[in-house]
């Protein structure tokens, strides 16, 4: 390649890297198949559109892959709990350190199933440290050794440490610092008998005695359909999708994944530059213009896999062919050409609306931004103004005399002041959020003070009564006692909810019948009045009768004695036969 | 070697909702790497103390504890002069559900509550079984004297 060519592919150096950001590329000509695509697509590394705090996982902290649930009912991907149930950690739970028993639990152990994590070992390796002149190089590397060191080499110290021992004691030499020192300083050697063991460790693979086992489907379900971006959202692809379907975007439809070109050059080689598809499609064959120039831009690593020629390719020129710009003349290629109108074409001219005048592409949007003739909104249009003119009307007029322009300052302090309360009350939020849902769950976040999360969480309990934690831990196991779970409790405070509401509906039903009963009481006082006056009157109905009766009795006296003076008196007949009605 | 996903998050979420009193602040070519420092606590010995720590990430987190070490010299009996740090969650009980802030917090509460009954440093905390006032102002000079 000679001094010319290089000269015209260091020009497009942007366009190069743009194309190579991050995103998703198949080097291989075989049609990939799943395994192929879980190794393209590291599901970990999408970016979500949302995700729900709830459904990360505790350990990668990125929604579930394949979660798993344990007895003590947490979940967390499989590959993350499988991870830590390996770990130093050993076999328990990472959320409340339930001891959880696991077909892959042997891996932890030597043979006599003791954990290469020994506390013992460790406390002695600890002290050793602790012996030393902390200002020896050498001691520096073995304390390094110990503490970077991986969970391997962790491992390999131990067995290492495990072996010294044996032969110590047949010889009956106590464990000298020595002895330590090297072990600490050589590692590595303990890498080589642990890659031996690994060869020759045989793994029960049956997974149906386990502690942990697949979480429930709508767990999974509620994962895989979450929404997530492209793969290729650095290069430009704005596709939005559930979480099942990104690998059959990226696979078959996305135009920004990146396959080997695969087209045959001007020169009748083939190409094998990693492309983004959009340029690949079959259709996109505007780069007949053949004018001799058989330079390839260095970009990309060609991949040595892909020999076999695609027939299908033949006829159509490839992408990365340079052709003169229907502009400007300057040589680009197919997959330049967008980015070399945008940004580097000198004749690319766009008609400004203001101005009338040409300006190139490239600087229109510099343009836009000085041009005294375009047409803008006021600056004080956010807060209402609806002027809308020329920029030199608008700085030498409009803004001596805008209301809105002259309050711009107090409505900004006033936006900051909004912003920053609610920014404040997003944490506060955040923080109660927090805070209850650890109370609703029974799990204290304790921070990670020390000593103090084993005690919340094992299920042994504490017994110190002083000790928040530990009565915590009672009150948990109280609850558990008499058969309230978590759900049972949030059952309870809903019903407590729902009783209170009906409570406060029949509240006013209640005072409503209070005055009716007021009313009631009225009445009944007012009958016993009545049936008092009607007493009385009965009694002076009575005295009346009587005193007539008297009348009458005296009258019948005077009329016999009137008679017997008389003789036969017609009145006094009259008066008789009166007298007997 | 790419940086998992989870540490990006978190040190995401150290800047974006910082713990009261701590920062840390990773490197530019060790993202792994942290400066870190830790406020004393009010009404501890170490109060209105600025202390430096460096955090390291290893290669296993989440799977081992990170490593942190204080920098600035601090009289504590759980903290020995190379400023390493006697704390249970930082071995034995590691947790990969632990992160980084909570890492920081307990190394804060420590702090506020020296437990001299289970050393790192013999010397201190001897001196502060014998005569905790007097090893409680001398904790004070030291914060004055280096942590400033
Ligand atoms: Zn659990
Ligand atoms: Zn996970
Ligand atoms: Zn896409
Ligand atoms: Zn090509
Ligand atoms: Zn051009
Ligand atoms: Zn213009
Ligand atoms: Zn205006």
């Amino acid at each position: 390649m000679d001094a010319a060519a290089i000269t015209t592919t260091a020009a497009p150096m942007q366009p190069i890297l743009k194309h190579q950001s991050k995103g998703i590329d198949i080097t291989t000509s075989e049609s990939p198949g799943p395994g192929i695509m879980s190794k393209l697509i590291d599901l970990r590394t999408l970016h979500y559109v949302s995700t729900p705090e709830h459904l990360n996982c505790p350990i990668c902290q990125c929604p579930f892959i394949n979660p798993y649930t344990t007895i003590c009912g947490h979940t967390f991907c499989k590959a993350c709990i499988v991870e830590a149930l390996k770990s130093p950690m050993g076999s328990k739970c990472p959320l409340d350190r339930t001891e959880l028993w696991w077909h892959g639990q042997n891996q932890n152990c030597d043979e006599k199933g003791n954990g290469f994590d020994d506390p013992v070992v460790n406390a002695f390796i600890e002290t050793f440290i602790e012996d030393e002149d902390p200002d020896n190089p050498e001691v520096q590397q073995a304390i390094a050794n110990y503490h970077n060191g991986s969970v391997r080499q962790r491992r390999a110290v131990w067995r290492l440490f495990n072996s010294v021992e044996t032969t110590v004691e047949e010889s009956d030499e106590p464990i000298t610092s020595e002895i330590v020192r090297n072990l600490l300083l050589h590692p590595s050697e303990g890498d080589q008998s642990q890659e031996e063991d690994n060869n020759n460790e045989e793994y029960d693979e049956d997974e149906s005695n386990d502690d942990i086992f697949p979480a429930p489907i709508i767990i999974s379900n509620i994962t895989d359909d979450l929404q997530v971006y492209c793969c290729n959202e650095e290069r430009g692809c704005d596709w939005i999708g559930p979480r099942w379907n990104i690998q059959s975007h990226v696979l078959d439809e996305c135009g920004f994944t990146r396959f080997v070109c695969g087209k045959v050059k001007l020169d009748g080689s083939i190409c094998r530059v990693l492309t983004q598809r959009r340029f690949l499609a079959d259709d996109a064959d505007s780069t007949e213009n053949n004018n001799g120039n058989d330079d390839e831009p260095i970009e990309g690593q060609t991949d040595n896999g892909n020999k076999n020629k695609t027939s299908k390719n033949k006829q159509q020129g490839c992408p990365h062919d340079l052709f003169p710009c229907e502009k400007c003349s300057k040589m680009v290629s197919q997959v330049d050409l967008e980015w070399h109108l945008d940004t580097e074409c000198d004749e690319n001219h766009l008609k400004c609306h203001g101005c009338s005048l040409e300006i190139p592409k490239k600087s229109f949007k510099k343009h836009e931004d000085t041009c005294v003739k375009i047409h803008i909104e006021c600056p004080g249009s956010i807060y209402g103004c609806d002027w809308r003119g020329r920029r030199d009307l608008l700085e030498e007029v409009h803004v001596k005399q805008c209301v809105f322009v002259k309050l711009t300052n107090y409505f900004e302090s006033q936006q900051t002041k909004m912003d920053k309360l609610t920014e404040e009350k997003t944490v506060l939020k955040n923080q109660l959020s927090t805070v209850l849902d650890s109370v609703i769950q029974g799990r204290l976040t304790n921070l990670g003070y020390p000593l103090q999360v084993e005690e919340v969480n094992s299920n042994s309990g504490g017994s110190n009564p002083n000790n928040i934690s530990s009565a915590m831990q009672n009150l948990s196991t109280r609850l558990s006692n008499i058969g309230l779970d978590d759900a049972d409790y949030v059952h309870l405070v809903l019903e407590f909810e729902r009783l209170r509401a009906d409570m406060e509906r029949l509240r006013p039903m209640m005072a409503e019948f209070e005055i009716n009963k007021q009313i009631v009481n009225s009445l009944v006082n007012e009958n016993a009045q009545l049936k008092d006056e009607l007493t009385s009157h009965r009694m002076a109905l009575n005295s009346v009768k009587q005193q007539i009766q008297f009348m009458l009795l005296e009258r019948r006296r005077v009329a016999r004695t009137g008679s017997s003076n008389n003789g036969q008196s017609p009145a006094g007949g009259a008066g008789g036969s009166r007298l007997k009605l | 070697m790419s940086l998992p996903k989870r540490i990006i998050r978190e040190t995401e979420r150290l800047t974006s909702d910082p713990v009261p009193g701590i920062t840390a602040t990773p490197h530019e070519d060790n993202l792994r790497y942290f400066d870190v420092t830790v406020e004393g606590p009010a009404s501890s010995p170490y109060e209105s103390g600025n202390f430096k720590l460096e955090l390291f990430l290893p290669d296993d987190y989440p799977m081992v504890a990170p490593k942190v070490r204080f920098l600035t010299k601090i009289y504590h009996p759980n903290i020995d002069r190379l400023g390493r740090i006697c704390l249970d969650v930082l071995k034995s009980n590691w947790s990969p559900a632990l992160q980084i802030r909570t890492i920081l917090l307990s190394i804060q509460a420590l702090l506020s509550s020296p437990n001299p009954n289970d050393p790192l440093a013999n010397d201190v905390a001897q001196a502060w079984k014998d005569d905790e006032k007097k090893a409680i102002v001398t904790a004070r000079e030291w914060t004055q004297m280096y942590a400033k």
